[in-house]
């Protein structure tokens, strides 16, 4: 599907002639073939949740997070190369800072989104440099405004504001399903529950290695602060959408014996 | 050391003669360098409205250059900024604000609120604070409630907000005391207009670097008048 590089793909510096810049699609392909990370704006916050594969039983549970607090109003997700994403994470939080010192109030989530993309952005324009392997899902609060958003950058240094937005192996399935819900009446707690089923749901049990879900929100009820969902919530909206997820199964093995017998 | 010279030139140093000449016969012996062009400005509030004034002159030190030298630039709808101190540096960083409040505008696509500006400007004045703009500058807007912001700060930006009044130039210890006199809360724009001009007016009359005419605007929310006063052309 892909044509070959064939000497176009050396540089990121390097337009193909049929206009590709072949080095931002590699680190793009860096970002897909990861685990899956989502987020969703609900009409009283915004939820995201990352599925964290385990390369190793030996790792803590609950370390080596795949969601970072940027700062009080604002968080990022993220899929792909873990070191990029924490380069990328620390650049966010110095952007945010320099704004509060230079302009006294907390970075607009517009500005923070642009500031993160013109950074990647800045690394495909340059022949000694590598793009970022990584993709970002950024949820902020403007307190002036009082709006919460949604946005996703790419490894091209593209930002868009989103409702839904996906990244990683299961985005397409993720997309889908974020597609269904009615993100005009979907609260926060339904959203986390959404989240949780979809990414549970995407996960291949006999092909993909074993994974620990991670869950954020910036809501009214977290103050309006980026912060971790709180244990207890984060185990029962799993055991929710596990539960969801098996009634759903049992029903369509209800319905193919029923096919069966009628058949 | 500054030499000053009354009468006939002696056979001396000819920068130092030159420069007591340029200064119109008496010099100062010690001069600051924020007093060599002189000027003063006063801010108030008033019942969700700010009035802020200026005097025009430009001097070189003794000698006045200018009776029509605007101190108080317009940023926005709602905002002014004042800036008292050396005329070079006030020039300066009024254009280097309205630069930076320009690209804010463009980029955040919405307008900059007093209290921002007055956070940046903080911030933009101790960049250089070991080579500081020789200015005062002084803040007054209405926020987006249209209630009155005022804020002055020093030369490295060391600011105060307050709720009546701010002052600065080189005739502080007048504007100061003209201020805490006739000072009162929550006036009309009529009202404020009167009392700004009476204040600033009588300050600049003891002050030889001040004076030479005077601008005072008053901002509501419907908008910005701005009027000269006939004051003292010495």
């Amino acid at each position: 599907m892909s044509s070959t590089g064939s000497g176009y793909d050396l540089s990121p510096t390097t337009f193909s002639p049929e206009g590709r810049i072949f080095q931002v699609e590699y680190a793009t392909k860096a970002v897909e073939n990861s685990g899956t990370s989502m987020g969703i704006r609900c009409t009283d916050g915004v939820v995201m949740g990352v599925e964290k594969v385990l390369l190793s039983k030996l790792l803590k549970k609950g370390a080596n997070k795949q969601i970072a607090t940027i700062s009080e109003h604002s968080g990022m997700a993220f899929s792909g190369f873990g070191p990029d994403s924490r380069q990328l994470v620390n650049r966010a939080r110095e952007e945010a800072h320099s704004y509060d010192d230079t302009y006294g109030s907390a970075i607009p989530p517009n500005v923070l989104a642009e500031r993160m993309s013109q950074y990647m952005h800045y690394f495909t324009l340059h022949g000694a440099l590598r793009p970022f392997g990584t993709g970002a899902i950024v949820a902020a609060y403007d307190p002036e405004r009082k709006e919460h958003q949604l946005y996703m950058i790419e490894p091209s240094g593209v930002n868009f504001r989103f409702y839904g937005c996906a990244l990683g192996k299961g985005r397409q399935g993720a997309k889908t399903e974020i597609e269904k819900l009615d993100l005009n009446t979907l609260t926060c707690r339904q959203a986390l529950k959404e989240v949780a089923r979809i990414i549970h749901i995407l996960h291949d049990e006999a092909k993909d290695k074993p994974f620990e879900l991670e869950l954020s929100w910036l809501c009214a009820e977290s103050g309006w602060k980026h912060t971790y969902v709180p244990a207890a919530l984060k185990t029962e909206v799993e055991e929710a959408a596990k539960k969801e997820i098996e009634d759903a199964e049992m029903e369509e093995d209800e319905e193919e014996d029923e096919e069966e017998e009628k058949a | 050391s500054r030499e000053v010279h009354q009468g006939p030139r002696s056979s001396r140093d000819v920068a130092a003669v030159a420069a007591a000449v340029a200064a119109a016969g008496v010099g100062q012996s010690t001069m600051s360098i924020l007093e060599y062009n002189g000027g003063a400005i006063i801010a108030m509030t008033g019942k969700n409205c700010v009035a802020i004034a200026c005097d025009t002159r430009l001097g070189l030190q003794q000698q006045t250059v200018s009776c029509d030298f605007q101190k108080i630039f317009k940023m926005n709808d709602k905002l002014m900024l004042g800036v008292t101190g050396l005329a070079t540096d006030v020039l300066t960083l009024q254009q280097l604000l309205k630069f930076k409040l320009n690209m804010y505008k463009l980029r955040e696509e919405r307008e900059m609120k007093p209290e921002t500006f007055s956070w940046l400007l903080t911030s933009v004045l101790y960049e250089k604070r070991f080579g500081p703009y020789f200015t005062e500058p002084v803040v007054a807007g209405l926020n987006e409630k249209n209630e009155p912001f005022l804020s002055a700060m020093d030369l490295i930006g060391a600011p105060v907000m307050t709720k009546d009044f701010v002052v600065s130039g080189t005739c502080t210890a007048n504007l100061n005391g003209m201020c805490e006199t006739m000072y009162r809360p929550d006036m009309e724009p009529d009202d404020l207009f009167e009392t700004i001009s009476q204040c600033l007016l009588a300050s600049v009359d003891r002050d030889a670097l001040s004076g030479w005419g005077a601008m005072v605007h008053v901002i509501t929310p419907e908008g910005t008048t701005s009027r000269r006063l006939k004051g003292r052309q010495d």
